[in-house]
């Protein structure tokens, strides 16, 4: 039985960067010297990891520090537990501070549940409900959503000078079907970053062709005289089956 | 003579791929077992702030200390940091990860875990140069605080800028930081992005730029290399006017004119295009050498060259190349407490970066002693951004010790590591393989940050005065003493000694 509710859960998924399972070896200690121990310091022994970043999937196996939150009595030491947290210094070992933590007994149902599926991260399924919420909430944001089709491109101001200048060109996008905003049903100029400068590497670059959800924030100052729309985030760019995400169906992936 | 190469990536991330390029370094004059480094490292799990990295050990071993304001999808953008003279405050200047606004930074101990604090910010901005020192005034230490960039806010286009404090260590936001212009002639629309400064303890202060000449051709464009003094720290009303040209009048000498650059072009994956290093000999404030990048060849030319002149007149006249290295960028210069030179540089050939550090005693009159650091694939990782590998890299000089950081290609095979090299990260040498935290799963090649230190003799150190360590006054108790107990002496029965033939 799953004794924490699925949102509790999903709500320090959405606060925390990892989170592991493991046993609490010690209390008032730290496995790296400039995480100074306190009384709500402790090191864990992982068994699992929840979720994570890609470079900490393989924790399992190692002791990490954890910093508790100093508002709520320490773990003692041989209690397991599951913890969510943030990052706080890195070295050998990996030391975090805590968002969260539930018993172990409480999210054990989850794990079983989940054991099926061991190449399966056991919050995954959590963690795509996090982001499809956080693509909504991020579509919520923009001024139109359209889909359509990359038809033309061209640069749109002079050549950049500086290294973090965006570069900005204009992409003509042929719209195929407005989701949101007040956007002409034919075609809507687009000003996006070309640079590939760390500041804009993330920005999507369209390319002819390109068929998609296109999310679109309304240009401001010198911007405006490029195109009515620019994109702005990692986010303004998703495949076609993900019009289903943004109106709030789950798509099997 | 010993030099180490260590790769900083933390074991913890042994699963990373990131592009973690564009180093910076600072050591703790007086604790060199201290040492900050600095490149495009996001904050791995999470969080407000970016990433440094951190040793206590004189770079053996590497960690990672999120206390820069602004983590972006990259972490920080532009960092440099450095170190006061003493007292051990950690400085940087960053183009904030999120806003990407300059930030002047200031934290007292950059070895915990605590943010640092927020002194200045300013939008418009690009590549933040710092550099640090303390002199005492009236008994007192001060801080002097240099961070020199490209500003965008500034007028007719000289942007040119130095941004200083002569006591920034504990005073509140802006700690007496302001900006300086430092450009006095009127560019081709802008200076371009580095603006370089070196100080001597004496109170000279150089800073260098590239004035940009004609872009009508642009992405070609020519441009001037000047280099501008201040004589007093920088304490007057129009800092960085004390060098004069020797033929126009204006402040800033032109050390060379009529350069040629492509911006953005590209050369094994990287951008080229701004290139510049500045150092002032610690024996003598009127030495001081600089290295620069140009296409020699001109609008038809493919190459990028590092170009290394010296001056012996604060800045008047300058020699001709000293050293001259076709195809190279990112030369960065120190000199040591003997007047030693070390020039750090990354050369392309064959489709190969080689990362060079360079001593010479005598002006390269002889070869130089040299060292290749790393030399490996410069086609893989694919990048992912730019920089590649970086604008910049960084060598510092603390007494007779080179220190210093560069990126590039983290396989780990040895043949790329002429000197040798300590992976912290998981790595098979024999399959040349990366390895993630569980020692088993491979991990692609990416580009890595890696720490070098130079020591003339590893028995030696240099000693460097810190002055007098306030102490409390020792306290005496009386000391009560039992008496000693002597017990009885327990004479040694000795054996008779028996005489054995000698053998045969």
């Amino acid at each position: 039985m799953i004794l924490v509710p699925d949102e509790d859960i999903q709500k320090l998924v959405s606060e925390s960067a990892l989170s592991v399972t493991g046993t609490v070896e010690r209390m008032g200690t730290s496995t790296l010297d400039q995480v100074p121990a306190d009384a709500h310091t402790g090191v864990i022994l992982v068994d699992r990891v929840l979720h994570s970043p890609t470079v900490f999937a393989h924790l399992a196996g190692t002791r990490i520090t954890v910093q508790f939150d100093s508002n709520v009595a320490p773990p003692n030491p041989g209690e397991r537990l599951a913890v969510f947290a943030n990052g706080l210094a890195y070295g050998d070992t990996i030391a975090v501070t805590e968002v969260g933590r539930v018993p172990i007994s409480e999210i054990d149902a989850r794990l079983a549940r989940v054991a099926a599926q061991p190449s399966q991260a056991p919050l995954s399924d959590l963690q795509r409900q996090l982001a499809g919420e956080q693509f909504r909430s991020h579509a919520d944001s923009a001024d139109a959503i359209v889909v359509g089709r990359v038809s033309a491109l061209e640069k749109a101001g002079p050549l950049a000078m500086s290294e973090h200048d965006p570069d900005w060109w204009r992409a003509t996008i042929d719209v195929q079907h407005v989701e949101k905003g007040d956007v002409p049903e034919q075609q809507v100029t687009v000003a996006f970053p070309s640079s590939q400068d760390v500041r804009w590497h993330t920005t999507p670059k369209p390319v002819a062709g390109q068929d998609g959800v296109w999310v679109l924030h309304a240009t401001e100052g010198a911007t405006r005289d490029i195109a009515p729309f620019q994109l702005a985030d990692s986010e303004d760019f998703r495949s076609l089956q993900d019009l289903d995400l943004l109106r709030g169906r789950e798509v099997n992936s | 003579m010993t030099i180490k190469v260590v790769n900083m990536i933390p074991q913890s991330m042994s699963a990373e791929t990131n592009q973690d390029s564009e180093p910076n370094i600072a050591v703790d004059p007086t604790n060199t077992d201290h040492i900050i480094a600095t490149a495009f490292t996001p904050a791995p799990a999470g969080g407000a702030n970016a990433p440094v990295y951190v040793s206590t050990d004189g770079g053996n071993t590497w960690s990672l200390n999120t206390i820069v304001p602004g983590d972006g999808e990259f972490g920080t953008g532009d960092i440099t940091t450095a170190f006061a003279g003493s007292g051990g405050s950690l400085y940087a200047g960053i183009l904030n990860g999120s806003t990407g606004a300059l930030d002047v930074l200031r934290t007292a101990n950059p070895f915990a875990t605590t943010p640092m604090t927020l002194l200045e910010t300013r939008a418009g901005e690009d590549q933040p140069w710092t550099v640090a020192t303390t002199t005492t005034v009236a008994g007192t230490a001060e801080d002097r605080v240099y961070v020199g960039n490209n500003d965008f806010n500034q007028a007719n286009g000289q942007t040119a800028t130095v941004d200083l404090s002569l006591d920034a260590a504990t005073a509140a936001a802006p700690a007496g930081f302001a900006p300086y212009q430092i450009e006095k002639r009127t560019p081709a629309t802008q200076d371009g992005p580095p603006t370089r400064v070196a100080v001597h303890s004496d109170g000279t202060v150089y800073a260098a730029f590239e004035h940009w000449g004609d872009t009508t051709n642009f992405p070609g464009f020519t441009f001037d290399v000047v280099v501008t003094r201040d004589d007093g720290w920088g304490s007057g009303a129009t800092p960085f006017s004390n060098l004069l040209d020797s033929t126009d009048g204006n402040a800033g000498q032109r050390v060379a004119t009529g350069l040629y650059a492509k911006w953005n072009d590209v050369m094994g994956q990287e951008r080229i295009g701004a290139d510049l290093a500045i150092a002032v000999d610690p024996t003598n404030s009127g030495t001081v050498y600089l290295a620069y990048c140009d296409r020699v060849g001109g609008a038809t030319g493919t190459d990028w060259t590092v170009h290394v002149v010296m001056s012996s007149d604060r800045g008047q006249t300058w020699s001709q190349d000293l050293r001259t290295i076709t195809n190279a960028k990112n030369p960065a210069l120190a000199i040591s407490s003997n007047s030693t030179v070390g020039l750090l540089y990354q050369e392309y050939a064959n489709s190969t970066w080689t990362t060079v550090l360079e001593m010479t005693s005598n002006h390269w009159s002889d070869a130089p002693t040299a060292f290749t650091l790393h030399t490996a694939s410069a086609t893989a990782p694919t990048a992912t951004f730019q920089p590649y590998i970086g604008d910049y890299v960084r060598l510092l000089a603390v007494g007779t010790n080179f220190y210093g950081v560069f990126c590039g290609n983290n396989t780990p095979d040895a043949a790329n590591f002429p000197q040798g090299v300590v992976y912290q990260r998981n790595a098979n040498w024999t399959t040349q393989t990366l390895l993630s935290t569980d020692n088993v799963t491979p991990v692609a090649i990416s580009i890595d940050p890696f720490f070098f230190h130079w020591e003339p003799d590893a028995t030696i150190k240099p000693i460097v005065p810190t002055g007098i360590l306030p102490r409390e006054p020792i306290l005496r108790q009386p000391v009560t003493r039992t008496p000693i107990a002597r017990y009885p002496v327990t004479p040694v029965v000795r054996q008779p000694i028996v005489p054995v033939d000698p053998a045969p």
